[in-house]
């Protein structure tokens, strides 16, 4: 953790993830899923109703197998999911560029599903149940899941709020740098996480190589992919256009 | 003044007004919100200052360094500490409150206290002295020494199970003219040929030798997580992998420096007439894929220098037939064993004395009075019906044990076992590199009442004073000051290979005839054969359920994959329950249409599936004659 620099007042936290790199292990699942106190599967969730911030994909190539992690990209000021909330339950942080959800004010409609190109979000059919003793490990800095509400990944929000606090104990002000679990977890170093305002990590974001899921809806993604095998860019169309402008 | 209806109405809506202005309703809101979160059924989050620790998984051979993130003595987080951790690593900690988590000591279906239970032992052990085994589940610990040094003690027997990963290695040492230690050193080898060996999946050094660019050509009849990472998948018919390692060495015979590296090696003949009678075209034809693919791996070896050739098996599905095992040394020993190297001994104090380690194979059937089983982690699968004939008329089994689920159906005796962080418990020997270590984890969270290490129950049956910490730290002080003191009461020590391993002997075990090769070359004559795999580590924590049940990364569990011709063919539809038929029982499996081949349905499971196999002669298993049924 590292204070930016001082002339940035905000950051803009963002995603680059090498799918060269990614061997589906599911590392960044499990790790996503023991961070943020989302429970274990229900006996009758499916992949359809189970509850996973960060989904990894297979994708198929017809060659050797590829894999995407997707997870909420995070979108710029368009957000389509925060326009469809009647419950303001879902806001765009401009201090960070996350985008927030609030399970609180969640009133459960469903709309910013239906709205979210990515399907990145998810909806909680069951109250959390751990096996017995289990919940004693679950993390202090993030509360308990609920039903009924749509969840999401934040980016860590409560590494984010923790790295915040030294910051501040150490007297800095400012964006902080922080990891989320998922890229913490990478046994492949595929994840990298960084801030847009950071010249160096930006220009890799730029890289010729990278694009992000359909880039031609103008929902701003903060989420950027790279990989140099052809077949694995041509199997990601179903997510849409991949031209990084 | 007068007061009319009118008035009544006007007050009450002014006040409603008035009240959607004020905080009331927002403060309702806030509240209710809390409440929600706040339900009795909702878990509490602990509340408390965030210390870290350090330690190391040891939960498989790889003995990850890990950072522990704890709260009130509880780890709530695992993370990777200057290393990589697998989807397992990050759930360990879990496994302290896994739903199978054996708690009390228990004879039977009757609950006693665990001073009972193992003075009932030590009578019995009393009484049947010489009779006395250790079946040791997860070998090559520093626990494994503990084990033997009690066996020796009490003048009972150490056993281990079959070897599975790290078999190809064992075959290779047999053939060798000074016996070794070997372990496959994928971080030098540059091509490997993998017959159903997981390498991608539960291995660990293979991550870093991926990434080096080593070229990897797996043969299996599904599409498995390596195959599918493979940069060549041969969809063999199960059975027919010896015919396949045979074909590669046909294609070898044909290079003059491998016609002379056989001549000087015994049992030469042998093998040189099975391989001679397995060309390309018949293994193709044994096998079910194209010669030239064949003929592609077997020069795509001798191409990419060194390489190697393993057929460990499945860790869960079980090891390959003893002539593939055999098949794979032989062509290792033609590359001159050069994809191995011998492994370093461990340290030991000077007057400890050990038990010989013997394999379960090699115990006299009906021999054992009393066996403790020493079932440490998860994901140990060896089939009952292994251990069962080796007992005794009415043998003692009491197994030490973390959960209730797998071997303690058939124990008379449950002991429950601390689990990882609970008490200073170790990893076994890399069968991925060539390094010998000891990885104590340290104990970082209270025990629970009445557990009992497998290692501290055979120190108190064999009488021997020291408690496993105090032997845990003899150990340490014999590797001297090259162990790394982690925490209160783990360590690490670890010891890489130096040189090549020593020169073969032989390239076939004595008495093999060309005939004891070529009558294993016959693939399974089922049609649709079902084979079994799994990942040791699934069982860890339900939490690896997000991995298979709640997203299609991988397959888990209960799950039978099937070709989606085959999937019509059957009648069945993706997604639907079906039913494993076995001659030892029927068990439920979600089928899924994947890659696999037309021919094959590959069931995954977890350590109880070894249930539903049958032992054949050479101590190999399979799902044999079972068969996918629609429920």
């Amino acid at each position: 953790m590292r204070k930016l620099g001082a002339e940035n007042k905000t950051a803009r936290y963002a995603m680059l993830i090498d799918l060269d790199r990614c061997n589906g292990c599911g590392a960044c699942m499990v790790a996503c899923a023991v961070e943020n106190n989302v429970p274990p599967p229900q006996p009758s969730a499916t992949p359809r109703t189970g509850l996973n911030w960060l989904r990894v994909f297979r994708l198929n190539t017809g060659g050797r197998d590829a894999f995407i992690p997707v997870m909420c990209m995070q979108c710029g000021d368009e957000t389509p999911c925060q326009s469809v909330c009647p419950q303001k339950a879902v806001e765009f942080d401009p201090a960070t560029g996350i985008v927030g959800q609030i399970p609180e004010r969640c009133l459960g409609c469903r709309y910013c599903m239906a709205a979210c190109p990515y399907q990145a979000r998810v909806f909680n059919w069951w109250d959390p149940q751990w096996p017995a003793g289990m919940e004693q490990a679950l993390n202090p800095r993030v509360s308990a899941r609920q039903r009924g509400t749509v969840e999401k990944c934040n980016f860590c929000h409560g590494r984010w709020q923790a790295a915040l606090e030294k910051a501040a104990q150490d007297g800095e002000s400012g964006p902080v740098r922080y990891t989320p679990a998922c890229a913490e977890a990478c046994p492949a170093q595929a994840i990298r996480f960084g801030d847009l305002n950071d010249e160096e990590f930006a220009a890799e974001c730029r890289d010729s190589g990278a694009f992000r899921l359909l880039e031609s809806l103008g929902t701003g993604p903060k989420v950027f992919y790279r990989t140099s095998r052809a077949e694995v860019r041509e199997a990601t169309r179903g997510f849409g256009e991949v031209k990084r402008g | 003044m007068k007061i009319d209806r009118r008035d009544v109405l006007s007050l009450a809506g002014g006040a409603a007004a008035g009240l959607a202005v004020s905080p009331l309703p927002w403060r309702l809101l806030g509240d209710t919100a809390i409440w929600s979160q706040n339900w009795h059924w909702m878990p509490r989050v602990p509340r408390g200052a965030i210390e870290e620790r350090e330690a190391r998984c040891t939960l498989c051979p790889s003995a990850c360094p890990v950072k522990l993130r704890m709260t009130n003595g509880i780890v709530h987080g695992v993370a990777p500490n200057g290393g990589a951790l697998c989807p397992a690593g990050f759930a360990a900690h879990h496994l302290a409150w896994h739903p199978l988590r054996l708690r009390e000591c228990r004879r039977k279906d009757q609950a006693v206290p665990l001073e009972e239970a193992l003075s009932s032992l030590r009578a019995a052990v009393a009484q049947r002295r010489g009779a006395v085994a250790v079946l040791d589940l997860a070998p090559g610990r520093a626990s494994s020494l503990l084990h033997r040094r009690h066996m020796a003690a009490l003048g009972g027997a150490y056993l281990m199970p079959p070897r599975i990963e790290g078999g190809t290695a064992h075959a290779v040492e047999a053939l060798l003219e000074k016996r070794r230690a070997l372990a496959a050193d994928l971080a030098s080898v540059k091509a490997v040929l993998s017959v159903s060996t997981p390498l991608l999946d539960g291995w660990a050094a293979p991550s870093s030798a991926v990434e080096r660019g080593f070229r990897l050509i797996q043969a299996e009849p599904h599409r498995s997580r390596t195959a599918g990472l493979a940069d060549e998948w041969l969809p063999v018919k199960p059975g027919s992998e010896t015919a396949l390692l045979l074909a590669v060495g046909h294609c070898w015979l044909k290079r003059p420096e491998m016609a002379q590296q056989l001549e000087r090696l015994k049992g030469a003949e042998a093998w040189r007439q099975a391989a001679e009678a397995m060309p390309p075209q018949r293994a193709a034809e044994l096998a079910g894929i194209e010669a030239a693919r064949i003929e592609a791996a077997a020069a795509d070896l001798l191409g990419h220098r060194p390489s190697l050739v393993l057929a460990d098996g499945d860790p869960v599905g079980g090891p390959l037939s003893r002539e593939a095992r055999a098949a794979a040394a032989a062509l290792n020993i033609l590359l001159g064993a050069e994809g191995f190297r011998p492994v370093p001994p461990l340290p030991l104090p000077k007057d400890w004395t050990l038990a010989e380690a013997q394999s379960l194979e090699e115990a006299g059937d009906g021999s054992i009075g009393v066996l403790i089983i020493d079932e440490p982690w998860p994901g140990v699968s060896v089939p009952w019906q292994l251990v069962e004939k080796k007992l005794a008329r009415g043998a003692v089994v009491a197994a030490v044990t973390w959960n209730r689920a797998q071997f303690a159906r058939h124990a008379e005796w449950l002991i429950p076992a601390p689990v990882w962080l609970e008490a200073p418990l170790d990893a076994a020997q890399p069968h991925d590199a060539p390094r010998a270590q000891i990885a104590v984890a340290p104990a970082v969270m209270a025990r629970p009442k009445d557990t009992i290490s497998a290692a501290e129950a055979t120190a108190r049956l064999a009488g021997v004073e020291m408690t496993a910490a105090d032997e845990f730290a003899a150990l340490a002080q014999a590797a001297g000051s090259e162990a790394a003191q982690i925490g209160d009461n783990g360590f690490y020590w670890s010891s890489e290979a130096k040189g090549a391993a020593p020169a073969a002997a032989r390239i076939a075990p004595e008495q093999w005839t060309a005939e004891t090769w070529l009558r294993a070359a016959a693939p399974s004559a089922a049609s649709p054969a079902v084979v079994a795999f799994g990942w040791r580590q699934a069982a860890v924590s339900p939490m690896l359920g997000k991995l298979w049940q709640e997203s299609e990364l991988r397959e888990g569990p209960q799950q039978a994959v099937l070709h989606p011709d085959l999937l019509r063919r059957q009648g069945m539809e993706e997604g639907v329950l079906a039913r494993l038929m076995s001659p030892r029982g029927a068990w439920p499996v979600r089928v899924r249409a994947a890659e696999t081949r037309p021919d094959v349905i590959a069931v995954c499971g977890g350590p109880s599936l070894a249930l539903a196999c049958e032992v054949r002669p050479d101590g190999a298993w399979t799902l044999g004659e079972a068969k996918v049924v629609k429920s």
